[in-house]
C-alpha cells in the first residue's frame, strides 16, 4: 500500500514535505505564515497558489502527521494553528533521508553527463 | 498504514458531523486578511492589497472543492457506485440472486431462530439484577423419598438465622387456583402464588406501581380485624382484568371471600416462578409453628453474598444442618437420622431452565451445521459466477481498476445480496419463533422472554458480512493469481484436490439431509398417528371454561352447578352443555383414586383386593355435550335417568376388566379402604353403600393421546350426593356450539353470572386447543426437524448443481471436443453427472447408517412407529435419491448444452 503514487500524490508529497520541514524549523504556524515561509525559503522563486496549501494540510492532518487547533495570529486574528506531531517528526525524518538519497542519485546522473 | 488512518479520520469526521467546510471558509478569510495586511504594509492601497492577496491565494472556490474532495465526497461516491453496481448485479441475474437469497435466508433464519431460543432461555442471565448470585436452596430427603424438594419451614428459618453465605432469602409455595372477586363484583378463577415478604427483595425487582411487601406487612396484625393481607398483581393480569388502571393500588379485592389489599403491580414481563401466576399474596410461615421435616413444600430463593459460590454456600448449610437438633419440636436426633436430609444449593437459573439446555444445544449445533453448508453452497455459486464474470473484471482491470477496488466492489455486491437474505432470514426467524412459542410445551421455561433480541439480529448481520467477505476474498484470490489479461483463462484445470473436497462436501450434505429426513419422517408419522387417535369425543365447536365455587356454598353445590348448566343451555347458539371436574386431555387435574372391590364374577381380582381407579364428577348432560357414545345402559343425561340409588357410569375398559362379557349394568361396586377393609360411613360401623353401575361410557382418552382409554368411574353430581367424601369446588364447563365456540365466551360468562354471581370464571379455551396442546411436544420437535430436513434437502440439491457446474466449468473444452467428435450425448451427460451421482450414492449410504444409529434417540417421542421404521427409511431414501439423481441429470443436460455453446463461442 502506498508504493504507487499518482502525480497528485507526488505534488502533495513534495508540498507536504515542505510544510512538515517548515513546521519543524519554526514550530506551530498558521496557514498564511506557512505559505509565506515556503515562498521566502525558495527565494520567492516558487510562487504557488497559496490555496493549494489547504488540501495538503488536510491530508497531513488526516495522516496524523500534523495537528490543528484554533488560535490567534500576531495581529490577533482567529486562525488555525498547525503543529508537527511525533508521527509527523518521524515521517519527516524518513522522508528527508529518502529525498536526500534520491536527489543524490539524480545529482550523480547530472555530474556524469557533464563529465563526458 | 497512513491510508487506513486517513480513511478512519474521514469516517470519524463524517460521524462527528464537524463542519470542516465551514472551518475552511473561516481559515481562508483569515488567510486573505493577513495577506492583505502584509501588502498594505508594503505600501499598497487597501483595495489593491486585497486584490493582490486574492491573486496570490488562487481560486478560493477551487481550493474549497479540492478540500471537500479530500474530506468525504470521493469516499462516498465510490460507495454509492459500488452499491449501485451491486443492486444492478442483483437485478440483472434474478435467478441467481433469488437462489442465493433463499438459501441464505433459510440458513440464517434457521440458525438465528434456534440461537434466539438458546440465547434467551439458556445463555441470557435471569432478568434480575446480579442474577448470577441468585440460588435455589433445595433438599434431598432420602428417608422421605424426596429429591429436588423444597425446604421445610424450620430449615428456612434455621438457615435464615445462621447462614452467612446469603445476603437475603425468600420463599414461595406452589401456585394454586383460587377465586378472586374484583372490585366490580366479577369473580375470576386465578392462579395465585404465596410468597414471603423477602422474596421480591431477594430477587431485586421493583414494582411498576405501588410497593412491594414489607416485613411490617407480616407483623402480627392477624388479630386486627381491619388488617387485610397484601397482594401484588401480575402486569398482564392487571392489563387484562383491571384495565391497566393504576388506581387499583390501595383497593381491596376478595380472595375466597376474604378481603385482600392490592399494594402494587409488578413490572411488565415479571414472571415468577412462571407465566401462570396472576397474583402474589403475602404468606409468612409462622416462626412459632415451624417444623423440621413435616413437609418440604416451601421453595427457597437466596441471594449469595458477593464472592460466595453456590458450592461453598452448600457446604455451609450442610455444616449448619445438624445444629437444627432441638431448635424445632420435631428435630429429634432420631427424626434427623430417619429423614436423612441434605441441602442442595444450585443457581436459580439452572433450576429454572432445567434440562432444556440439553435439547437446545444439539439443535443449535445442527442448525449451525446447516448454515455452514448453506454458506459453502453459496460460495460455490459465487465462485461460479466470479469465473463467468471474469471477462468483465478483466476489462475493468485493463481500464486501470486496482485489485483493491475490485475486491471492494465485489464485497459490496455480495453484501447487498447477503443483507437482503439476512433481512428475509430475520423475518423467517420471527415467524419460526412465534410458532415455536405458540407450540411450546407448557413447561418450557422462560418462554415469555423468548424474542429476537439485539444478539440474534447482530449475529444474523455478522454472518451476512462474513459471507460477503468470504466471497470477495474468493474473487480477489482468483485475480491475484493471474495477470490482468489472463484472468479469463485462469483456473481451467480442476485440481484433483478441489474436486475431492467438493465431492466430500456434497456427500456430507446428502447424508445429513437423509438423516434429517428419516428423523422428520418418523416424527411426521408420530404426529399423524397421534392425530388419528379416536378421542372418544368430538373436539370441534366445544368451549371449555373453568368455574370455581366459594367453599361457603359447598353444601349446595349440586343445585348450583345444575342451575349454571341449565342457564347456559338457554344461551342462543348453544347446542348442548355439561360440566365435569376436568376436560379430557387437560393436564394437571388429578383426582384421588377410588378403591373398588375387585371381587367380580370373572374373578379378575381376588376378593377384597382394592383396585385404585380414578374418578371424575360430571353434571348430567356432559356426555351428550361431549358427543361421547354410551356403550350400554344410560348416559345419565338428566337426573330423571337415575333409576337406582348411588348410580355411576364406568368406562368401557373398566367394565371389560371387572365384568368381562357379562353386562355391567346393575352391578355393584363396593368401596374399600386402602388396606382392603370395607369403607365405613363416619365413625359408625355402617359401610358406605356400593355404587350401582347405570351405564358404560365408550372409550375416552382422558389423560393423554398416547395412553389407552382410561379406566374411570364417572360420578354424577345429583341430589342426594352419590359421593360424599369430597365436594368438587371447581368444574370445567363444556359448551357445544354450532359455530366458533370462542364467540360464545361472553354470553356463557353472562349466563354463569346470572345463574350464580358468586362463581369464579377462568381458563377459557376451546377443546381444539386442549387437543393440540396434548401433542404440542411432538408438533414442536417434528416441526423443527421437518424444517431442518427441508432445508438440508434443498441445500443438497443446490450442492449437486454446484458440483456439476464446477465440473463443467473446468472441462468445457473437453466436453465440446467430445461432442464435436460425435460422442453420444447421453455418454457425455453421464460423464458430467458421474461425480455428483457417486457423491449422492455414498452420502445416502452414510446417511442411512447414521439415521439407523441416531433414530433410537427419538425413542420415547415416537408413537405407533418403530425407530427403524422401514417405511420411513425407504420413503426418505427413495425421495432423496429420486430428487438428487434427477437434479444431477437435468443440471448435467443443461450444462452440457450451455458449455458447448460457450466453448464454440469462446475459445
Amino acid at each position: 500500500m502506498g508504493n504507487r503514487l499518482d502525480m497528485r500524490d507526488v505534488l502533495y508529497g513534495t508540498l507536504g514535505l515542505m510544510i512538515l520541514k517548515t513546521l519543524e524549523a519554526l514550530g506551530p504556524l498558521h496557514g498564511y505564515r506557512i505559505a509565506r515561509r515556503i515562498e521566502q525559503i525558495s527565494g520567492n522563486q516558487l510562487t504557488m497558489n497559496q490555496g493549494t496549501l489547504y488540501p495538503a494540510l488536510l491530508k497531513l492532518e488526516q495522516a496524523g502527521w500534523i495537528s490543528a487547533t484554533w488560535g490567534a495570529s500576531e495581529s490577533g486574528r482567529e486562525v488555525k494553528v498547525y503543529a508537527l506531531t511525533r508521527a509527523g517528526r518521524q515521517q519527516l525524518k524518513t522522508a528527508e533521508a529518502s529525498w536526500q538519497n534520491a536527489s543524490d542519485v539524480i545529482g550523480r546522473f547530472f555530474n556524469i553527463q557533464e563529465g563526458q | 498504514m497512513h491510508a487506513v488512518r486517513a480513511a478512519l479520520a474521514r469516517v470519524f469526521a463524517m460521524l462527528t458531523g464537524r463542519d470542516r467546510a465551514l472551518e475552511l471558509r473561516r481559515e481562508i478569510d483569515s488567510h486573505i486578511a493577513e495577506a492583505t495586511e502584509d501588502f498594505v504594509r508594503q505600501g499598497l492601497s487597501s483595495a489593491d492589497a486585497r486584490r493582490a492577496a486574492l491573486v496570490s491565494f488562487g481560486g478560493v472556490a477551487q481550493t474549497e472543492e479540492t478540500y471537500r474532495d479530500g474530506l468525504v465526497v470521493r469516499w462516498m461516491d465510490t460507495l454509492r457506485q459500488d452499491l449501485r453496481h451491486g443492486i444492478r448485479a442483483l437485478v440483472r441475474t434474478p435467478g441467481f440472486s433469488l437462489v442465493v437469497i433463499a438459501i441464505l435466508a433459510i440458513g440464517t433464519g434457521a440458525a438465528t431462530s434456534v440461537f434466539a431460543l438458546l440465547n434467551r432461555v439458556v445463555l441470557q442471565p435471569l432478568p434480575y439484577p446480579n442474577s448470577d448470585r441468585l440460588v435455589a436452596i433445595e433438599h434431598t430427603a432420602t428417608g422421605l423419598k424426596l429429591s429436588d424438594a423444597g425446604s421445610s419451614t424450620g430449615l428456612y428459618f434455621h438457615y435464615g438465622e445462621r447462614a452467612r453465605s446469603f445476603e437475603s432469602m425468600g420463599g414461595y409455595s406452589r401456585t394454586t387456583s383460587t377465586n378472586l372477586t374484583l372490585p366490580n363484583g366479577d369473580i375470576e378463577r386465578v392462579q395465585l402464588t404465596r410468597v414471603t415478604a423477602s422474596l421480591f427483595r431477594t430477587l431485586g425487582i421493583a414494582p411498576a406501581y405501588g410497593r412491594l411487601f414489607v416485613d411490617e406487612d407480616g407483623a402480627p396484625g392477624f388479630l386486627d380485624a381491619r388488617w387485610a393481607i397484601p397482594t401484588l398483581l401480575a402486569h398482564h393480569f392487571w392489563m387484562d382484568r383491571f384495565g391497566a388502571d393504576p388506581a387499583i393500588v390501595g383497593q381491596t379485592v376478595k380472595i375466597n371471600d376474604s378481603p385482600r389489599l392490592v399494594v402494587g403491580v409488578m413490572p411488565k414481563g415479571f414472571a415468577f416462578p412462571d407465566r401462570a401466576t396472576q397474583i402474589w399474596m403475602l404468606s409468612e410461615p409462622p416462626r412459632a409453628r415451624a417444623n423440621f421435616a413435616r413437609s418440604f413444600d416451601l421453595r427457597v430463593v437466596a441471594r449469595l453474598r458477593d464472592g460466595v459460590l453456590p458450592n461453598s454456600a452448600e457446604a455451609e448449610l450442610t455444616q449448619l444442618l445438624p445444629q437444627v437438633e432441638g431448635v424445632f419440636p420435631d428435630a429429634t436426633p432420631e427424626r434427623i437420622t430417619e429423614v436423612d436430609v441434605r441441602p442442595k444449593v444450585r443457581t436459580l437459573k439452572s433450576v429454572i431452565i432445567g434440562d432444556i439446555a440439553g435439547a437446545l444445544w444439539p439443535l443449535f449445533g445442527g442448525m449451525a451445521l446447516l448454515l455452514t453448508m448453506a454458506c459453502a453452497n453459496v460460495a460455490t455459486l459465487f465462485t461460479a459466477r466470479t469465473e463467468h464474470g471474469q471477462r468483465e473484471t478483466a476489462v475493468r482491470l485493463a481500464l486501470g481498476a486496482r485489485v483493491g477496488q475490485i475486491a471492494r466492489s465485489s464485497f459490496i455486491e455480495a453484501l447487498v445480496l447477503t443483507f437482503v437474505a439476512s433481512a428475509a432470514g430475520l423475518g423467517f426467524a420471527r415467524l419460526a419463533l412465534a410458532t415455536a412459542v405458540a407450540l411450546a410445551p407448557v413447561a418450557l421455561p422462560r418462554v415469555g422472554e423468548i424474542q429476537l433480541d439485539g444478539w440474534s439480529v447482530g449475529l444474523t448481520f455478522a454472518i451476512a458480512v462474513l459471507i460477503a467477505a468470504l466471497y470477495s476474498l474468493l474473487a480477489v484470490r482468483g485475480l491475484s493469481r493471474d495477470t490482468t489479461g489472463l484472468a479469463v483463462r485462469s483456473g481451467r484445470q480442476l485440481t484433483a484436490t478441489s474436486a475431492r473436497t467438493s465431492q466430500r462436501l456434497l456427500a456430507a450434505q446428502v447424508s445429513l439431509a437423509l438423516m434429517l429426513m428419516v428423523l422428520s419422517a418418523l416424527m411426521v408419522r408420530t404426529y399423524l398417528n397421534l392425530s388419528a387417535r379416536p378421542l372418544g369425543f368430538s373436539a370441534e365447536g366445544l368451549l371449555t371454561m373453568e368455574i370455581g365455587l366459594p367453599s361457603r356454598l359447598a353444601d349446595r353445590h349440586a343445585q348450583i352447578y345444575r342451575d349454571v348448566v341449565d342457564e347456559i343451555r338457554r344461551v342462543p347458539g348453544v347446542l348442548d352443555a355439561g360440566a365435569a371436574t376436568f376436560a379430557p386431555l387437560a393436564p394437571g387435574r388429578l383426582t384421588f383414586p377410588l378403591q373398588l372391590d375387585g371381587s367380580t364374577p370373572t374373578g379378575a381380582n381376588a376378593p377384597g383386593t382394592p383396585t385404585p381407579v380414578a374418578f371424575k364428577f360430571f353434571v348430567p348432560g356432559y356426555f351428550k355435550a361431549m358427543r361421547t357414545p354410551i356403550a350400554e345402559g344410560t348416559g345419565l343425561e338428566t337426573a330423571a335417568e337415575a333409576t337406582t340409588a348411588m348410580p355411576v357410569l364406568i368406562s368401557a375398559p373398566l367394565a371389560r376388566r371387572l365384568f368381562g362379557r357379562t353386562s355391567a349394568i346393575g352391578q355393584s361396586l363396593h368401596r374399600l379402604n386402602e388396606d382392603g377393609s370395607p369403607l365405613q360411613m363416619g365413625p359408625g360401623p355402617a359401610t358406605v353403600p356400593p355404587f350401582v353401575v347405570a351405564g358404560v361410557v365408550g372409550e375416552v382418552r382422558e389423560t393423554s393421546l398416547r395412553d389407552e382409554p382410561t379406566e374411570m368411574v364417572y360420578v354424577p353430581i345429583l341430589e342426594p350426593n352419590v359421593e360424599r367424601s369430597v365436594v368438587p369446588t371447581a368444574l370445567t364447563l363444556v359448551v357445544r356450539s354450532a359455530a366458533d365456540p370462542l364467540a360464545l365466551t361472553d354470553a356463557v360468562r353472562a349466563a354463569v353470572r346470572t345463574a350464580n354471581p358468586s362463581l369464579s370464571i377462568g381458563r377459557i379455551q376451546d377443546m381444539d386447543a386442549i387437543v393440540s396442546a396434548a401433542r404440542a411436544q411432538e408438533t414442536l420437535i417434528g416441526g423443527l426437524l421437518l424444517a431442518a430436513a427441508l432445508v438440508a434437502f434443498a441445500l443438497g440439491l443446490v450442492g449437486i448443481q454446484g458440483n456439476v457446474a464446477q465440473f463443467v466449468r473446468h472441462r468445457t473444452q473437453e466436453i465440446a471436443i467430445r461432442l464435436a467428435l460425435g460422442a453420444n450425448r447421453r455418454a457425455v451427460i453421464h460423464l458430467v453427472a458421474s461425480g455428483a451421482v457417486r457423491s449422492v450414492v455414498i452420502g445416502s449410504g452414510i446417511g442411512l447408517v447414521a439415521a439407523v444409529l441416531v433414530t433410537p434417540l427419538l425413542g420415547a417421542l415416537l408413537f405407533g412407529v418403530a425407530p427403524r421404521d422401514p417405511l420411513a427409511l425407504t420413503v426418505a431414501a427413495a425421495s432423496l435419491l429420486t430428487a438428487a439423481l434427477s437434479t444431477a441429470w437435468l443440471t448435467s443436460l443443461r450444462a452440457t448444452m450451455v458449455s458447448m455453446l460457450l466453448a464454440l463461442r469462446g475459445e
